[in-house]
Formats: structure tokens, C-alpha cells, sequence
């Protein structure tokens, strides 16, 4: 073999074994970056529970309020009812709340003294990657009676 | 054998020019490639954090606060047709159920946030407010709405606005320029039409704005028109269909916010929507709980069926069905605006006309549940 022929081989060589790392790395890289990915979907799937935590805790439709004052983690059970009845009849009104709540289900259980439950919204999916629940102690207020009983706001996100 | 050797030079070095080369514009795309990335992270973070942030915010009311954010041009838009979306660079992000009333774009490293309450009677929603340190407001009138204008900006907020007042027109051209990049004018009293604001000749004339509030007396200044105008050349003139109106003063601050008429005229749209929907949840209450004191016959059933069921003056259903329009089309004119207040707040001494905050005082009178 000519020697010309030798030092062309050896440059191959190390090209072969150079670009051989740079895709190595770049593959690394790239499986890094996709579990990264996942990670912060995750993360960004929480953020998404805490979002509609906040919406569900404030907002007109459920909270508690006298005299115009809002009561922290209270919501009211004929807003309730109320709303069961606005969500199931109303047209329209299912896809408005798509828009604020997403893929989730969030539903309210009274624990003590009775057992009633109320079925706030509903858009689960079936074929789910993630998924996410919380629940969060409330108190639930009969205006009628002025009693209060205790319930959890159960919050269920998904994503595929 | 020399001839040979040389050719083998040349060819030594053409290979090492081409690999070269190759290898330079692999990492030079690598480089330009990561930094799209990294631009595109920064935006797609500070989008998520607005987006949290603003519904943190929307869930107090009449919050203020001052976030701070990479330097960054945000956008705001609202089209025509209202699809209201915000947008750093190529990612935007729509929004959907916060209402915030703000300049078309953000500049600057620091947002300012605000939220004030809007109940018709019963509340509806907050309105959230989003300026930059970096936009100038100038109050120009005296009268007693403009004075409470300023003093809620001026010192009302804790936050610092760039925001100054001037008693006339006239006065403008003692405002100093002080290198803003948007300067809005809120007249109270004065017509913008024509007016000078020569010493931003220089600025675009999107970022030179003005608005007039023409409060209602009738209504206590609660109800109102507005008209926007925009910077040409070196006067104000006003903006093709600019004329809109406000229900309630958190909605005339929402004009004072917001760059132009879509961002205004479509927050608002979407407001009603909402307060459509919350007007539905109180009339089936309230049909919930007339049903429940009509049976025991006690007294409170009466103000429940004034707000649910009176034929003739359906109070939260007229309120349910002005809002249904006002979703579908605004601005429509002032006397629905007018009519919603009414239905709202009106303290006439007949029964069959009071308003349904009267209607609720009279059942908190009888400790009974509250209409609201």
C-alpha cells in the first residue's frame, strides 16, 4: 500500500470517529432534551391544577358571600345546585367553561354531617398520559339553615 | 513523481477546505439553532408566567402589584372578530377567560398589574389591568370624576404609573416628553378633536392615544360613552367606529387601559358572556329558594320572586338577556348600558321597580338568604 494511500485512511478514519461523536452527542443531547420535555410537562401539568384551583376557590359562581364580601373556601350550596342545573341545561354554557377548565372533572363532596356530592364539571378524556388530583377541604354553607358542613373540592387534571 | 506529489498537495488541501467548511456551517447552525431555542424558552416561560400570574391576579380583587420580567416585547391583540391573543416573538398564547385591559404592547422589564371588582350587582368577575411603567397617562379636565381618576392612579395604586393631569387642552403642550414609548391622553369634559400633541410628532402615531369619557348624569356617572382617538401628524383625531360606552367606572378604567378600541370593545364582550352566564346561576338560585320560602309561606318568598319570576319585570332575567346582546354585539348604544344599571341598582320607592340590590337589602332586612 502506498503511503499517500495510508494517511488518506487515517484522515477517514478520524473523520469517520469524529462525526461518529458528534452524532453520538448530539443524540445524548437530544434524549436529554425529551426527558426535559417531559419533565416540564409535568410541571406544567401542576401548574395547571394550581391554575384551576384558584379559578374554582374564586369565582362568583360557588364562593360564599355576604353583604358583597367573599368568604375564603366557602362556597354556597345553592350556587351549587344551581350550577349543576346552569352546566346541564344551558346552551352554551359546557363550552364555556371548556375554555376555563380544560380537560379535568372537578366535583365537591360534602364529608360531614351528610354525604351529598356535587357535579361541578366534567371533561375527562380516556386515553390519558398524566394525571393529576387534589383535593382541598372546603366548608359547604346552606343559606337556608346558616349551617355549614365540611367537604372536600376534589380537582382532577389530564393530559395526554 | 513531483508532478504526483503536488497533486496530492492540492488535493490535501481542497479536502481540508471542504471539511472545514462543512464543519463551520454545522456548528454555526448548531449556535443559531440554540439560540432560537433559548429565545423561544425565555418568551414561552414569561407567556406561562403572565398567564399564571394574571390568573392569580384575576382571583383578587382590587389587588396592584409590579412583576418583574426579562426584557421582552410583548404584544396584545384583539382582532375583529375577537380572538384576543398575547405574544412574545413567534409564540402567543390566547386568552380566553381573563379579562385584561392593557396597551397593544408591553415594554420594559417590569408589568404592572391591577384588578378592580365588576359586580352588576352581584359580582361578575374581576377586571384585571396591565400597563408598563414605561406608557404615560395625562388626565386633562378638572371635573370631579377626572380629579378621582387621578388621585386612584396617582396614589391610589401602590404601584408607580407615569401619570400626570392638566386642567385643559391648552395645558398639553406643558407636558414634557420624557422619552415614553405610548402616551395616553383621557379626556373628561374637553372634545381630543384637533388637539395639538406636537411634542410627540415624532412618535408613531399608534402609541399617541387619547380617549373622552362622557359620563351619564342620569346614572351617577356609572354608565357612560367613550371615544377613542388617535395621533395624526400632530393632532388628535378620532378612530373610525370609536365610539363605545362603559358600564359601571372598572370598566371606564378598562378604556383608560386598554391601546385601542378591539382590546376594549372585545374584554367586554367577553364580559357580558360571563355576566350572561352568572345572571342564569342567580335566577336559578333564586327560583331555588322562592320555591323554598313560597312553601312555608314566609315573607322573604316575595322579594325571591320579584328577582326570578316577575312577569313584568323579570330583574335578573332582563339582566341575563341585555348581556346575551351585548356578547353578541357591542358597543350596541347607552340606553342598554342605562337599562342594566336600572334593573341593577335602581332605589325607586315603588316595589314593582326597585332594583335588585334593594330587592337584596330587603331580604338581608328579614335574615333571610341574600339574593346574591
Amino acid at each position: 500500500m502506498r503511503r499517500s494511500q495510508i494517511k488518506m485512511g487515517e484522515t477517514m478514519g478520524i473523520l469517520i470517529i469524529f462525526f461518529f461523536l458528534v452524532i453520538f452527542g448530539f443524540s445524548f443531547y437530544t434524549n436529554i432534551q425529551k426527558w426535559t420535555f417531559e419533565q416540564q410537562k409535568r410541571v406544567n401539568l401542576e401548574l395547571n391544577i394550581i391554575k384551576l384551583y384558584q379559578r374554582a376557590k374564586f369565582m362568583s359562581e360557588f364562593q360564599c358571600s355576604f353583604k358583597d364580601i367573599s368568604v375564603d373556601n366557602c362556597y354556597d350550596m345553592y350556587k351549587l345546585q344551581a350550577f349543576e342545573q346552569l352546566i346541564d341545561k344551558e346552551d352554551g354554557v359546557k363550552d364555556y367553561y371548556i375554555n376555563m377548565f380544560g380537560t379535568s372533572q372537578i366535583n365537591i363532596v360534602e364529608i360531614y354531617p351528610g354525604n351529598a356530592k356535587y357535579y361541578i364539571y366534567n371533561n375527562s378524556i380516556g386515553s390519558y398520559t398524566y394525571k393529576e388530583v387534589v383535593g382541598i377541604p372546603i366548608s359547604i354553607y346552606n343559606a337556608t339553615s346558616k349551617r355549614y358542613a365540611l367537604g372536600l373540592l376534589n380537582i382532577t387534571v389530564y393530559s395526554r | 513523481m513531483e508532478k504526483k506529489a503536488a497533486i496530492e498537495i492540492q488535493f490535501n488541501w481542497m479536502f481540508v477546505l471542504i471539511v472545514g467548511v462543512i464543519i463551520f456551517i454545522f456548528f454555526t447552525r448548531i449556535t443559531m439553532k440554540y439560540q432560537e431555542v433559548s429565545e423561544s424558552k425565555i418568551a414561552i416561560s414569561v407567556l406561562a408566567n403572565v398567564d399564571t400570574i394574571a390568573t392569580g391576579a384575576a382571583s383578587s380583587r382590587d389587588t396592584d402589584q409590579i412583576i418583574d420580567i426579562p426584557n421582552v416585547n410583548m404584544k396584545i391583540s384583539s382582532t375583529e372578530d375577537c380572538y384576543r391573543t398575547y405574544k412574545i416573538g413567534g409564540n402567543n398564547r390566547r386568552l380566553e377567560d381573563v379579562f385584561i385591559f392593557s396597551p397593544d404592547e408591553i415594554e420594559g422589564n417590569k408589568l404592572i398589574f391591577w384588578t378592580l371588582d365588576w359586580s352588576i350587582p352581584y359580582r361578575i368577575a374581576n377586571l384585571v389591568f396591565l400597563t408598563s411603567p414605561l406608557v404615560k397617562y395625562v388626565i386633562v379636565g378638572d371635573s370631579g370624576l377626572a380629579n378621582e381618576v387621578n388621585s386612584m392612579l396617582d396614589s391610589g395604586l401602590g404601584v408607580p404609573l407615569a401619570i400626570e393631569q392638566r386642567a385643559t387642552p391648552g395645558d398639553i403642550s406643558l407636558v414634557p416628553d420624557h422619552n415614553h414609548y405610548q402616551v395616553r391622553f383621557v379626556f373628561f369634559g374637553f372634545d381630543p378633536d384637533g388637539v395639538s400633541v406636537s411634542q410627540f410628532e415624532d412618535m408613531p402615531d399608534k402609541d399617541v392615544t387619547a380617549i373622552q369619557i362622557i359620563p351619564d348624569g342620569t346614572t351617577f356617572e356609572e354608565t357612560g360613552t367613550i371615544r377613542f382617538f388617535e395621533k395624526e401628524a400632530d393632532v388628535l383625531r378620532p378612530v373610525t367606529d370609536g365610539t363605545t360606552y362603559y358600564l359601571k367606572k372598572e370598566a371606564m378604567y378598562g378604556a383608560l387601559f386598554s391601546g385601542n378600541k378591539y382590546i376594549y370593545n372585545c374584554n367586554m364582550k367577553a364580559a357580558f358572556e360571563r355576566l350572561r352566564f352568572v345572571s342564569q346561576l342567580y335566577q336559578n338560585r333564586s327560583i331555588l329558594l322562592n320555591n323554598i320560602y313560597s312553601a312555608q309561606s314566609l315573607a322573604c318568598a316575595n322579594y325571591y320572586s320579584q328577582a326570578c319570576c316577575n312577569d313584568a319585570n323579570p330583574r335578573i332575567l332582563t339582566i341575563r338577556d341585555l348581556a346575551e346582546d351585548m356578547a353578541r354585539e357591542f358597543p350596541r348604544d347607552l340606553q342598554d348600558m342605562n337599562d342594566m344599571y336600572t334593573v341593577a341598582y335602581n332605589e325607586d320607592s315603588d316595589f314593582s321597580l326597585e332594583g335588585i340590590k334593594q330587592l337584596n337589602n330587603h331580604v338581608l332586612y328579614y335574615s333571610c338568604p341574600e339574593i346574591y
